[in-house]
């Protein structure tokens, strides 16, 4: 846990880095294996899910072919409430074959948290393979350093998970981010170009710009974004 | 384990965190760090061109009016210093040099004795979390022994007041209709009144009779700014 705490101070932190952490911490947890969901609220920033596990490779791509992450209560019941819980049989009651494969793979015996804490995008963490089945009065001595590492896992890899989506982006320019600050507030391009002593055509010229930077379909998405990235954060 | 963080862990996984818990959790959380009183300072993310302040604190009530009465905002050095670099400091005399005002009154009010830890790089907005007490000054060994767990501390209240704030905010405003939210999403997805009517197979009048009434509801003046709110304030799930 010290591990994570250190790079709590890192800013940017490495994802390579944060992972390695993150392995120790589990282990020393008694758990096998850790999964890192994080799913954008689409279209609020570009609707993809961040992912970061170490769960055998067979198991990974057994999911991914199956589908399951569309049945998977765990991660249903992840979306929707706030807070941890640990996983029963009867969760699976519908889906019994996800149940038995997960036996088959040792992906039992575990335990998730959801936080829900930004607007855009939730993080689902689950720790699992534990040796023991896992019952509260069980997890109990070890349950606030178990929170404490998913909020860790949570804030370090959003950070990873932005920067990774900021290094697909080209760098806006000081007068696009200026005239995307505006345009979030509701500002039309006329109001900016008075605001900004500049012609309205060189403002359309920046919007447009910082538009297609963005991936963006228009200026309506591309401030959306912007915001979400906290690329119009105001720091002077 | 510092237990202390305990309760604050806690109202992570709090749908709808209280204030009361907060200012408990915080209250804990600053003795166990050997000070008397904590303050948060939080920048809002919206409006992007005047961000607003607000405050999460236990200073004693007089101080927090004295210090606003005096103008004291807009001068305090703690405030620039902590907008230029993301490193946790110790109030010194040389921080004031240029208000010896303020300094004097922070010492004539025991509450000079304090270091502050700024969170700049969330898309949440910035913030910096101070603390502050009577007796014993703040040596830079003691917040180089302490500094990671004030950092832990920082980023957890800025995470748990962004998201109160919010909810506060958003609490204010006339709920959106499930037609609404719809809009505004593909909206924010950058689909046009046209495109919207195609999709959803009604026509573009009804839907820009929706987005008018989401922008009233919202108090936003035009669509880009409702969409920009109403994701921001966590309406579009």
């Amino acid at each position: 846990m010290a591990e994570m705490l250190e790079l709590m101070g890192h800013d940017p932190p490495q994802q390579a880095h944060v992972q390695r952490a993150v392995e120790h911490a589990v282990t020393r947890l008694g758990f096998r294996h850790y999964s890192f969901i994080q799913e954008q609220i689409p279209p609020l920033s570009g609707n993809k899910i961040y992912r970061v596990d170490n769960f055998p490779a067979t198991w990974t791509e057994h999911y991914q072919e199956s589908d399951y992450i569309h049945v998977d209560p765990v991660i249903a019941h992840a979306r929707l409430f706030h807070g941890d819980f640990i996983w029963n049989d009867e969760m699976f009651q519908n889906v019994p074959g996800l149940l038995e494969d997960m036996h088959r793979h040792g992906i039992v015996n575990g335990w998730t948290t959801s936080i829900h804490d930004e607007p855009d995008r939730i993080s689902i963490v689950s720790l699992c393979g534990h040796e023991h089945p896992l019952r509260s009065e069980h997890i109990l001595p070890v349950q606030q350093d178990m929170r404490r590492l998913a909020w860790m896992m949570h804030t370090l890899y959003s950070k990873c998970c932005r920067l990774y989506v900021m290094s697909e982006l080209p760098a806006l320019g000081s007068r696009e981010i200026e005239v995307l600050r505006w345009t979030a507030d509701g500002k039309s391009a006329q109001d900016i170009a008075d605001i900004l002593g500049i012609s309205k055509s060189t403002v359309d010229l920046h919007i447009r710009n910082a538009v297609r930077k963005l991936g963006a379909r228009n200026k309506t998405a591309a401030a959306t974004r912007a915001v979400f990235l906290g690329l119009l954060n105001q720091k002077s | 384990m510092n237990t202390w963080l305990e309760d604050l862990l806690a109202l992570i996984g709090v749908s709808t965190p209280d204030k009361k818990d907060l200012l408990r959790g915080m209250d804990k959380a600053t003795r166990s760090l050997e000070f008397d009183h904590f303050s948060l300072a939080y920048q809002s993310v919206l409006p992007v061109t005047q961000p607003r302040l607000s405050w999460l604190t236990n200073y004693p009530k007089a101080w927090q009016e004295h210090y606003f009465q005096a103008g004291y905002l807009r001068i305090d050095p703690r405030i620039g210093r902590a907008r230029a670099c993301r490193k946790a400091f110790v109030w010194t005399p040389e921080l004031f040099q240029h208000v010896p005002a303020l300094w004097n009154d922070l010492q004539k009010n025991d509450l000079e004795n304090g270091c502050t830890q700024p969170i700049l790089s969330e898309a949440s907005g910035v913030s910096m979390l101070s603390f502050v007490r009577k007796e014993r000054a703040v040596t830079a060994a003691e917040l180089a022994e302490k500094e990671k767990d004030i950092l832990q501390l920082a980023q957890i209240l800025h995470k748990l007041y962004a998201r109160l704030l919010r909810q506060q905010e958003a609490s204010t405003l006339p709920e959106l209709t499930r037609r609404e939210m719809e809009i505004m999403l593909w909206s924010a997805e950058g689909k046009s009144a046209q495109d919207i009517a195609h999709r959803l197979g009604i026509s573009r009048n009804t839907i820009e009779f929706h987005i008018k009434n989401a922008l009233a509801k919202l108090n936003a003046p035009n669509k880009t700014a409702a969409v920009v709110r109403a994701a921001s304030l966590g309406m579009l799930h």
